[in-house]
């Protein structure tokens, strides 16, 4: 035999008979899942999914793999031993109205506050249109629009395609970023429509101003702030940010711009004049500004902060590993994900807090944790 | 999963007889088991996993070099071919299109990290990018050499000599001209076999 087609194919992988373990249920809840008019009848037609998942843990330990010493395999026995328990799905603790929208590393998921949830895509960066009826994700090469239910509307294939942002008003624009270049394209990805905005934009999901198709911020690689017509292609303002800006918001007023960077957040005014400087802390990682655009929840090393926009010291939220988060549309919650503890908890009105449990194993376990990344139109 | 064990845990011998290209035994019995997923069959879709997932995922991981991402990889090929199993073809082969979704796939992961240290580098204004990190290389010398080729020259590896591919289907499946494939792999090899005679 080719030695190189031997050794290919007879190496052994690391991780690779885990992998098949994680992997399977995922696959086959997927079949499950199918639209009930693909689903047929007959014997063959009824899965048997816990004596499929035991037959396979069977084969896996009667190959002599210890797997059931390993972190996979104790998830593997925990999972069937909790399999017969019929429980209220962590995700119907969400209130009432709208959908959170998370990514996983299995894809991008919509999850409703009836417990149910939706895949997808195989998004890596996704965001809401403005009224969420659609959303606009990243998978490799492909800019794509999906519906609640994961059908695809478009997509367009680009090279180095990244943070997108559908625009605010009527939903007519979507924002993206190749390389270094800012982009848009209409919102029913008309090829013909998709142009370059500006070279030079670092690697910030740009900001649409509220109820805007037109009005779009974005940060440069030279640290500065633009805000563009991206009719015209006008420069409306230009501001010099102290640090590189990481993520960037408006208020839904549309009369403050937020930029935050590694240790501080900035507040600006529609023509780009600096009000407020708010140092933080430690190094920022993610921020989410209260509709109002008074306040903004950030996470800042392994705490999340409430800061204050008008120059008030930023207080405690949350101490713990947090991972995305978001605040209601009403603004009247926050939704945190504590990747330590596989839970999301919910902050709302008066303080109250109520943990929503065991949120990676909703989406099947194998996708990891479920990363907040959108909470869209409530009610 | 009852019956053989995966094809992980085989032999070598029978492990390369089933990442070979099947015949057309296997390929009456994979048809059968498209037919029998498209019907709803769970155990079908398990027979499928079960012959199919060794060769994704090997695949998938001789192209990124990195188990969790070989992983998420063969999943997604998968879940896309669940999903699309009701309009599948059944005069086509399955494998072949698994083959080019798990390659194409690896190909843009590998490119996306690429691009990714590339555009925070920019943004340092750093002036180059870091080479590509090695994620968990295997001793093997022929495999970790593989990981020194770029992702293109990998892929166009992995379907020649894992499946078994010729050089006109790998042209199509990868979308390049025939010329193309037939340099990377005169390039790629001639970098092995240096490794291999070393």
């Amino acid at each position: 035999m080719n030695p190189v087609r031997d050794r290919l194919r007879n190496q052994p992988l690391p991780g690779e008979a885990q992998a098949a373990a994680r992997s399977w249920p995922v696959v086959e809840a997927a079949l499950a899942e199918r639209e009930p008019g693909h689903r047929r009848h007959g014997a063959a037609a009824h899965p048997r999914p816990l004596a499929l998942r035991l037959a396979l843990v069977a084969a896996l330990i009667a190959a002599g793999l210890v797997v059931a010493l390993s972190p996979a395999g104790a998830w593997i026995g925990d999972r069937f031993k909790d399999e017969p328990k019929k429980t209220t799905p962590a995700f119907a603790a969400l209130p009432k109205g709208g959908s959170v929208l998370a990514i996983s590393r299995t894809g991008a998921y919509a999850l409703h506050t009836d417990g149910s949830s939706q895949r997808l895509g195989g998004f890596s960066e996704a965001g809401w249109s403005p009224h969420g009826e659609h959303v606009v994700g990243v998978h490799g090469r492909r800019l794509t629009a999906v519906d609640p239910l994961g059908t695809v509307k478009w997509t367009l294939v680009r090279r180095r395609v990244h943070d997108p942002a559908w625009s605010t008003g009527l939903g007519y624009a979507v924002a993206y970023l190749q390389g270094r270049a800012l982009r848009v394209v209409d919102g029913q990805g008309d090829p013909a429509t998709d142009r370059r905005i500006r070279r030079g934009a670092a690697p910030v999901t740009p900001a649409w101003r509220p109820r805007s198709d037109s009005v779009l911020t974005y940060a440069t690689t030279g640290g500065a702030l633009e805000t563009v017509d991206v009719t015209t292609g006008r420069s409306l303002w230009r501001a010099r940010a102290a640090e590189s800006a990481r993520a960037l918001a408006w208020s839904r007023n549309g009369r403050r711009l937020v930029a935050l960077s590694s240790h501080l957040v900035a507040v600006f005014d529609r023509t780009g004049q600096r009000l407020v400087t708010v140092e933080l802390p430690g190094v920022a990682r993610q921020l989410a500004l209260h509709p109002s655009g008074k306040r903004a929840a950030v996470v800042v090393g392994d705490r999340a902060l409430n800061v204050p926009l008008d120059g008030g010291q930023p207080t405690l939220l949350f101490q713990g590993n947090v991972d995305g988060l978001a605040w209601s549309a009403d603004g009247r919650r926050l939704l945190l994900g504590w990747r330590d503890t596989d839970q999301w908890l919910l902050f709302g009105p008066g303080g109250r807090k109520r943990a929503l449990h065991g949120v990676s194993r909703e989406l099947g376990s194998a996708g990891g944790f479920p990363r907040v990344v959108g909470w869209c139109c409530l009610g | 999963m009852t019956g053989d064990p995966p094809a992980a845990l085989m032999p070598a011998a029978s492990r390369s007889a089933l990442l070979a290209r099947g015949d057309r035994g296997s390929r009456h019995q994979e048809r059968r088991l498209v037919r029998e997923v498209q019907r709803g069959s769970a155990a079908a879709l398990e027979e499928l996993f079960r012959r199919e997932w060794p060769r994704a995922y090997r695949a998938a991981y001789l192209v990124v070099h990195d188990a969790a991402a070989a992983e998420d990889i063969a999943q997604e090929a998968f879940l896309a071919a669940v999903r699309a199993i009701d309009r599948f073809d059944r005069r086509r082969p399955f494998g072949p299109w698994m083959h080019r979704i798990v390659v194409n796939r690896a190909i843009d992961v590998t490119r996306a990290r690429s691009l990714r240290r590339e555009v925070d580098a920019a943004a340092a204004e750093s002036a180059e990018a870091p080479p590509d990190p090695p994620g968990a290389p295997l001793s093997d010398d022929v495999v970790s050499a593989l990981s020194d080729l770029s992702a293109e020259h990998r892929a166009v590896v992995v379907l020649r000599y894992l499946f078994d591919y010729t050089p006109g289907e790998i042209a199509h499946a990868l979308d390049m001209p025939r010329g193309t494939v037939n340099s990377r792999l005169r390039r790629a090899l001639d970098r092995l076999r240096e490794t291999i005679e070393r």
